[in-house]
């Protein structure tokens, strides 16, 4: 609870405030640069797990396929992960 | 209706939520944008930006901003809305705080089990692929709009990538970047 307050709190603080600023244009700017950012934040984190895994040219396969299914195919990513978790146990218990 | 979708939802989000955050954006964006439209793509991204600035995980951060503002999507009046967010904060972290419960309590059994430890073996790439997947779903036209955009991209994957600038610090100078390319 404690870890969660102060963050919930500041947040909620933006979300009730940001609509009003949403159509500043200044603030319009702002979010211009800082939305390819953001998905740059996300394919940093992706390829340093990616590292963490040590993959493979055979294991790389698995993250390719699921990104796939989940991009193209609209594939629940829920379902991705139960095929990975019992992909595991049947291919680390035999 | 809106509420106990936004549970439902928010439950499944913390209960298959594994990688943290940033594999869960996929799970989020699915059910939260593709699914039940309650947020549009772009205010998704500009949710993202902000949970990353602000302290406290990405995952309920986000769980908060999209529970206020789904709701307030909805024609729902500020504190309604923030009920919401209240709802999707505690769904989002009971099923964690219940499995990190039931985990320590029998963490000995647990270490060495056979059975997770296989199941982590396809688990593991697999959030590669979801995490992967969370950033090609925002790679469209609402977020890149012209090569100024890709130019910030190309930075700020470098920048974050070899020179391991700090996120906040990246968000900063993306947002100043903005106003200044886009004067």
């Amino acid at each position: 609870m404690g870890t969660i307050l102060p963050s919930f709190t500041i947040i909620l603080a933006i979300a009730l405030f940001f609509t009003q600023f949403q159509d500043n244009i200044w603030v319009e700017k702002i979010f211009k640069g800082l939305r390819p950012a953001v998905v740059a934040l996300i394919a940093v984190p992706c390829l340093t797990t990616a590292r963490s895994v040590k993959l493979t040219r055979k294991t790389i396969i698995i993250p390719i396929v699921a990104a796939l299914l989940i991009w193209q195919l609209g594939v629940s990513p829920i379902w991705i992960i139960i095929v990975a978790g019992i992909g595991g146990l049947i291919y680390g218990l035999k | 209706m809106i509420f106990l979708q936004l549970l439902w939802v928010y439950l499944k989000i913390g209960l298959f939520g594994f990688g943290g955050g940033y594999a869960m954006l996929s799970l989020i964006q699915a059910d939260v944008v593709d699914n039940y439209k309650w947020i549009t793509l772009q205010e998704f991204t500009d949710i993202v930006a902000i949970s990353q600035m602000t302290p406290g995980p990405i995952g309920i951060n986000s769980a908060t901003y999209i529970g206020y503002t789904a709701v307030h999507n909805a024609g729902y009046s500020e504190w309604v809305s923030m009920l919401g967010s209240c709802l999707t904060t505690f769904a989002v972290c009971l099923p964690s705080f219940i499995l990190v419960l039931v985990i320590s309590y029998y963490y000995s059994k647990f270490k060495n089990n056979r059975y997770v430890a296989a199941a982590f073996l396809g688990l593991r790439p697999a959030t590669v692929g979801l995490i992967a997947a969370a950033a090609l779903l925002l790679m469209n036209s609402e977020n890149f709009i012209d090569y100024k955009s890709f130019l910030i991209f190309g930075a700020a994957f470098i920048l974050t990538w070899k020179f391991k600038v700090h996120p906040i610090l990246m968000i900063l100078l993306a947002g100043v970047a903005g106003l200044i390319l886009y004067w």
